[in-house]
């Protein structure tokens, strides 16, 4: 029976509804779990401070307490529809970053050489001065792109004004680090759905089909996604099915664990298509849905021509051909296909067990394939286009220059045909090489570069030679293995005493507004970076129009209309968190029409090629003459003036492009892709180092765990104390093969170098596989992480209480920067590697 | 609960409608049928309503006379819920999965303390415990009717509370465990009647879990 019938049945039952069983009051207020902490010493109630997380990039609202100005506990928020008031260890562990006791809290100059460990403290006025010095004299060379900032984590408000500070001095050389995250992931939903970010609607999914993520470890919505689908597990309502190569908890929590080998999620995928269009399962709601796809190059190709070619290309990827590839069991899979196909609706999700390979990015085609022939896409329960916040913020000075670049951040040449998130861990690589330049001053914020990329040796090497960077200048509240190549560190505050407004995206559809803000003032001599940036604004003579990331904070919230109509700073300070109550969640936003108006608006123009309409003034097209001859998909940056997509005579919102110039059809077939010489529909390409390894040979994948984020947790003790070594992984059948016993040490070689660590013999990883987690390894981070003191650490009663000597393996020393040639993801998982026993 | 445009109704109808629901199947479970009971389900409104559950339910309630078929389902409350013999206890204790297994078990403080902390309490003449399947339905009738007033009087705050608890206590109460009741029940081979309710019951939490936890 549906909702309505149950209305109907429910409101012609009044009359027979109450027995009388329950005698009332009227209800008194719900008793909210959390929002009270008292101190068990004297009783008294602690301070409790609405802010955010900063430990993993989910970003979830929290409430520090502090008792006498200590940040002593750190619990979820429960007025959060984000988390509803779930926190995890690792944000519960942040409780130890304000307090870390390797700290640098004063501005540090180097006296050595670099890497030498001397150091000495100055002023701000004489760090600043320095670097305002140098940054005065580039610009004023003209050459304003010598100064590069290469950024790890910076999102939301820190993102926006350390941007704008850099947009505004004129220098667009600026790295990122999704390359060494999952950017396979969005350069293959850019391709296929356009603006990236898949949200997983669990509250309504009935089935989940998971390709390698473990998002009841690790995952960018961690927290907001994995109690979620908990729930729906422990209720019984949904059915988990994994994919991964190692038994992750999240695998261990499904209902059924499927070993795959290394790298081959894709066969699987095009086999579970194969079977769904062969026995014609698309039907219903996948041929609904067909009609928002382009599955051939014809954008207007009829539903039973799509069909044809799908069939067509699938028709090689049966469940038996990708057995001999995956290793699961044709039966296996059909079975899966009939499963997915027909369990509505069902939620296909993904992460770098998938992805992080050769042709990661098609793999993410795939899967949206699949999950666009079952009807699965941006409908409750499925994988949704994700919904977030829009805050408006100040923009800076109405003048400013023309940003310069140094082609230095896609990567070496030909590393990746679509580098829509650059290429970060083949920076090093491309400044040694030269050809397109250097920067004189190197500055790097929330970021490891040394630690967090592959091949750790040629990035010490590299970032330690002054003839390569000239100057280097470091923003990190802990001296890390990057900080220690500096020639200048600027103490950053940690997360908790910081500023922010937040934006990430909510797993119900319905935004959520919230802010961070400090728990305890910032130590010592400590500074926001983002504070940095305007102080040096100044310094550079041109203000950015506010002084501090709070007065940003507290302009933005008076910008934003909804935050405004609420009592704006004020109100957020107060609350933490904000969503609009009458919010609906939001499905289905391609399909919605255009207004007529939309499209009669001066500029926009329909593309015959594409169906797209276009607004060709926006792309910055010299007439309408010209963007019709040169067409959408030949403009430069055409996406950014998309306007709607025409299918039978309508113009709908359709799926709108990001980065690429793609169409507001779901791209199954990808013109683009054909165009890069790459297949136009997902397909099966073997990794060429797999294809070519010898017999005894490993593959080496990395992982997460619960309890640590990648490179930004090692310092905090309660975390550190759960996790510290991470053993390799190895299959009780591979081990036997190498007569390798459980807890021998062992040499893991690779091309790019050998590393020793010790084995855990165990069947909860695939044959032919060593596995070895993030996290470990750290040879600097203070004593917690490397048994090491930093420069500036103070004493810490708990550090006589440190019971562990192992600090565990640092894999990326044997992995490769080696890109995917589509995405330019970093290819953790495709290392092949020699084991022995020593 | 369930936005007003997707029903045709105002917030405040979809909540008294829910309460409707609650309301008579709590009735089902709570006793033997009556002949009151009857009468209300062969009606044509709710036989509509029913779709085609409610055409089985009618045949059965009208292959035989009234009285016989009162007899009948009398006899059959009996040997499914109350015994003596083989029986389903029809509390949470007993049934949730991973519970106590007992009646009187800590589940049924749990919703008692839960029950008391909303301003309700079970009459001492219902005769029946807290975490008894017609109790926790009527309960969340309770609630349902609340939220009903507090919308069509102007009083969101006490709307939104009362919809509050009624989240909180599907996701912890009666949402974990209807499905046990299913099963069980269907073990027993119930007559359509018990059958078509069991059914009925189950299809309605789920609606209703997964509409409390989308909003
Ligand atoms: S998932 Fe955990 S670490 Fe990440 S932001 Fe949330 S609480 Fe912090």
């Amino acid at each position: 029976m549906d909702r309505r019938a149950f209305l109907k049945l429910g409101a012609a039952s009044s009359a027979v509804a109450f027995s009388g069983a329950i005698l009332s009051n009227r209800a008194k207020a719900l008793p909210q779990p959390g929002g009270k902490d008292f101190s068990p010493a004297t009783g008294a109630e602690r301070q409790a401070v609405p802010s955010a997380c900063w430990q993993c990039v989910t970003r979830c609202p929290i409430i520090g307490y502090v008792e006498d100005g200590r940040l002593v506990k750190i619990e979820g928020q429960p007025d959060s529809i984000r988390t509803r008031g779930v926190l995890c260890a690792k944000g519960q562990g942040g409780v130890n970053q304000s307090s870390d006791p390797d700290r640098i809290l004063h501005p540090m100059k180097r006296v050595g050489k670099r890497g030498e460990g001397r150091w000495q403290r100055i002023s701000w006025d004489e760090a600043l001065g320095d670097l305002a010095a140098r940054m005065k004299k580039l610009r004023e060379a003209g050459e304003p792109e010598k100064v590069m900032f290469h950024y790890g984590r910076m999102k939301a408000s820190s993102s926006k004004l350390i941007g704008l500070f850099f947009e505004t001095y004129g220098t667009k050389t600026i790295g990122n680090h999704t390359a060494i995250c999952e950017a396979a992931k969005w350069v293959g939903q850019e391709l296929t759905w356009g603006v990236h970010y898949d949200n997983w609607d669990f509250d309504h999914a009935r089935y989940v089909l998971n390709f390698g993520s473990n998002i009841l470890e690790a995952h960018t919505n961690h927290v907001p996604t994995a109690h979620r689908l908990i729930d729906r597990l422990a209720s019984g309502q949904l059915r988990l099915v994994t994919f991964d190569v190692r038994l992750s908890n999240t695998a261990a929590k499904s209902h059924e664990w499927l070993p795959i080998r290394p790298g081959t999620d894709r066969a699987a995928v095009l086999a579970l298509c194969q079977v769904i269009m062969a026995e014609d399962l698309y039907q219903g709601d996948g041929a609904a849905f067909l009609k928002f796809c382009k599955a051939t190059s014809d954008h207007q190709a009829t539903l039973e021509d799509k069909v044809a070619a799908l069939k067509a290309h699938l028709a090689a990827y049966t469940p038996e051909w990708a057995e001999g590839i995956t290793g699961v069991a044709a039966a296996t899979l059909r079975r899966l296909a009939r499963e997915v196909a027909t369990v509505k609706p069902a939620c296909i999700i993904s992460y770098r067990g998938a992805v992080a390979h050769h042709h990661g990015a098609d793999t993410e085609r795939a899967i949206q394939m699949l999950a666009a022939i079952t009807g699965n896409i941006d409908a409750p329960g499925t994988r949704c286009v994700a919904v977030a916040p829009k805050w408006k913020s100040p923009t800076g000075p109405e003048n400013k220059p023309k940003a310069r670049e140094l082609k230095i951040i896609d990567g070496l040449k030909g590393a990746a045909a679509l580098p829509n998130h650059h290429v970060s861990h083949q920076i090093f690589k491309v400044i040694k090489d030269g050809s397109a330049g250097r920067p004189e001053v190197y500055i790097w914020y929330c970021h490891q570069p040394v630690y967090a990329n592959g091949e750790v040796q040629d990035n010490i090497d590299i970032l330690k030679d002054e003839s390569l960077l000239p100057f280097t200048v470091c923003s990190t509240p802990f001296y890390d293995e990057s900080a220690a190549l500096a020639d200048l560190i600027l103490p950053d505050t940690p997360y908790t005493e910081r500023w922010d407004w937040e934006d990430m995206v909510s797993p119900n559809q319905v935004a959520e507004f919230y802010i961070r803000q400090p728990l305890v003032p910032p130590m010592g001599a400590t500074r926001d970076f983002a504070d940095v940036c305007c102080d040096l604004a100044d310094r550079l003579g041109m203000p950015l129009g506010f002084k501090s990331k709070e007065e940003f904070v507290r302009l933005s919230c008076a910008l934003t209309p909804e935050i405004k109509a609420q009592g704006g700073f004020d109100f957020l300070r107060a609350k933490g968190v904000w969503h609009d109550p009458a919010a609906k969640p939001r499905y289905f936003s391609y399909r919605k029409p255009l207004k007529p108006e939309d499209c009669q608006r001066d500029g926009v123009i329909k593309d015959p090629t594409t169906g797209v309409w276009w607004d060709w003034k926006k792309a910055h097209v010299e007439s309408a003459a010209l963007a019709l001859e040169v067409g959408y998909r030949a403009t430069k940056k055409a996406y950014a003036a998309y306007v709607g997509q025409e299918i039978d005579g309508v113009v709908y919102a359709g799926f709108k492009p990001d980065k690429v110039n793609k169409s507001g059809l779901f791209e199954l077939h990808s013109d683009l892709m054909t165009d890069k010489g790459f297949a136009p529909l997902p397909s099966w390409t073997p990794i060429p180092e797999h294809a070519a390894m010898a017999k005894d040979q490993l593959i080496l994948i990395t992982y997460k765990v619960a309890v640590q984020i990648h490179s930004r947790s090692q310092n905090c003790k309660y975390l550190t104390e759960i996790h510290h070594r991470n053993p390799a992984w190895i299959n009780p059948a591979t081990a036997q093969e190498k007569a390798i016993g459980d807890g021998d040490r062992i040499a893991v070689t690779s091309r790019f170098g050998r590393l020793e660590t010790r084995a855990r013999v165990t069947p909860a990883v695939a044959p032919g596989v060593i596995a070895i987690s993030h996290h470990c390894g750290h040879w600097e981070y203070g004593r917690y992480a490397s048994s090491k003191q930093a420069p500036d650490g103070v004493e810490d009663p708990d550090a006589a209480r440190k019971w562990w000597r192992d600090n565990g393996a640092h894999p990326n020393w044997i992995i490769g920067n080696v890109a995917d040639p589509i995405s330019g993801q970093l290819r953790w998982m495709d290392t092949v590697v020699d084991v022995q026993r020593i | 609960m369930c936005n007003a445009s997707e029903t045709g109704l105002s917030r405040g109808e979809e909540a008294r409608a829910r309460s409707g629901v609650y309301g008579l199947l709590a009735r089902v479970f709570r006793a033997e049928a009556d002949a009151a009971l009857l009468r209300h389900l062969q009606s044509p409104e709710i036989v509509a309503a029913l779709g085609r559950p409610g055409e089985e339910l009618a045949a059965f309630l009208t292959r035989q006379g009234t009285d016989r078929t009162l007899a009948d389902l009398a006899e059959e409350y009996t040997r499914l819920f109350l015994g003596p013999g083989p029986h389903l206890s029809l509390h949470e204790a007993v049934l949730v999965p991973g519970g106590a297994g007992l009646l009187w078990g800590r589940e049924t403080a749990v919703v008692k303390t839960c029950m008391g902390e909303a301003g309700c309490a079970v009459a001492d003449q219902a005769e029946l415990l807290p975490d008894h399947l017609a109790v926790e339905l009527e309960f969340m009738a309770h609630l349902c009717a609340e939220e009903a007033q507090g919308w069509l009087s102007g009083d969101a705050v006490g709307a939104r509370n009362a919809a509050a608890w009624q989240t909180a206590f599907l996701n912890g109460h009666l949402g974990t465990w209807v499905g046990s009741v299913r099963e069980r029940l269907e073990a027993a081979r119930p007559s359509p009647f018990y059958a078509v309710f069991a059914e009925l019951l189950c299809a309605f939490v789920r609606q209703e879990v997964e509409t409390c936890l989308s909003r």
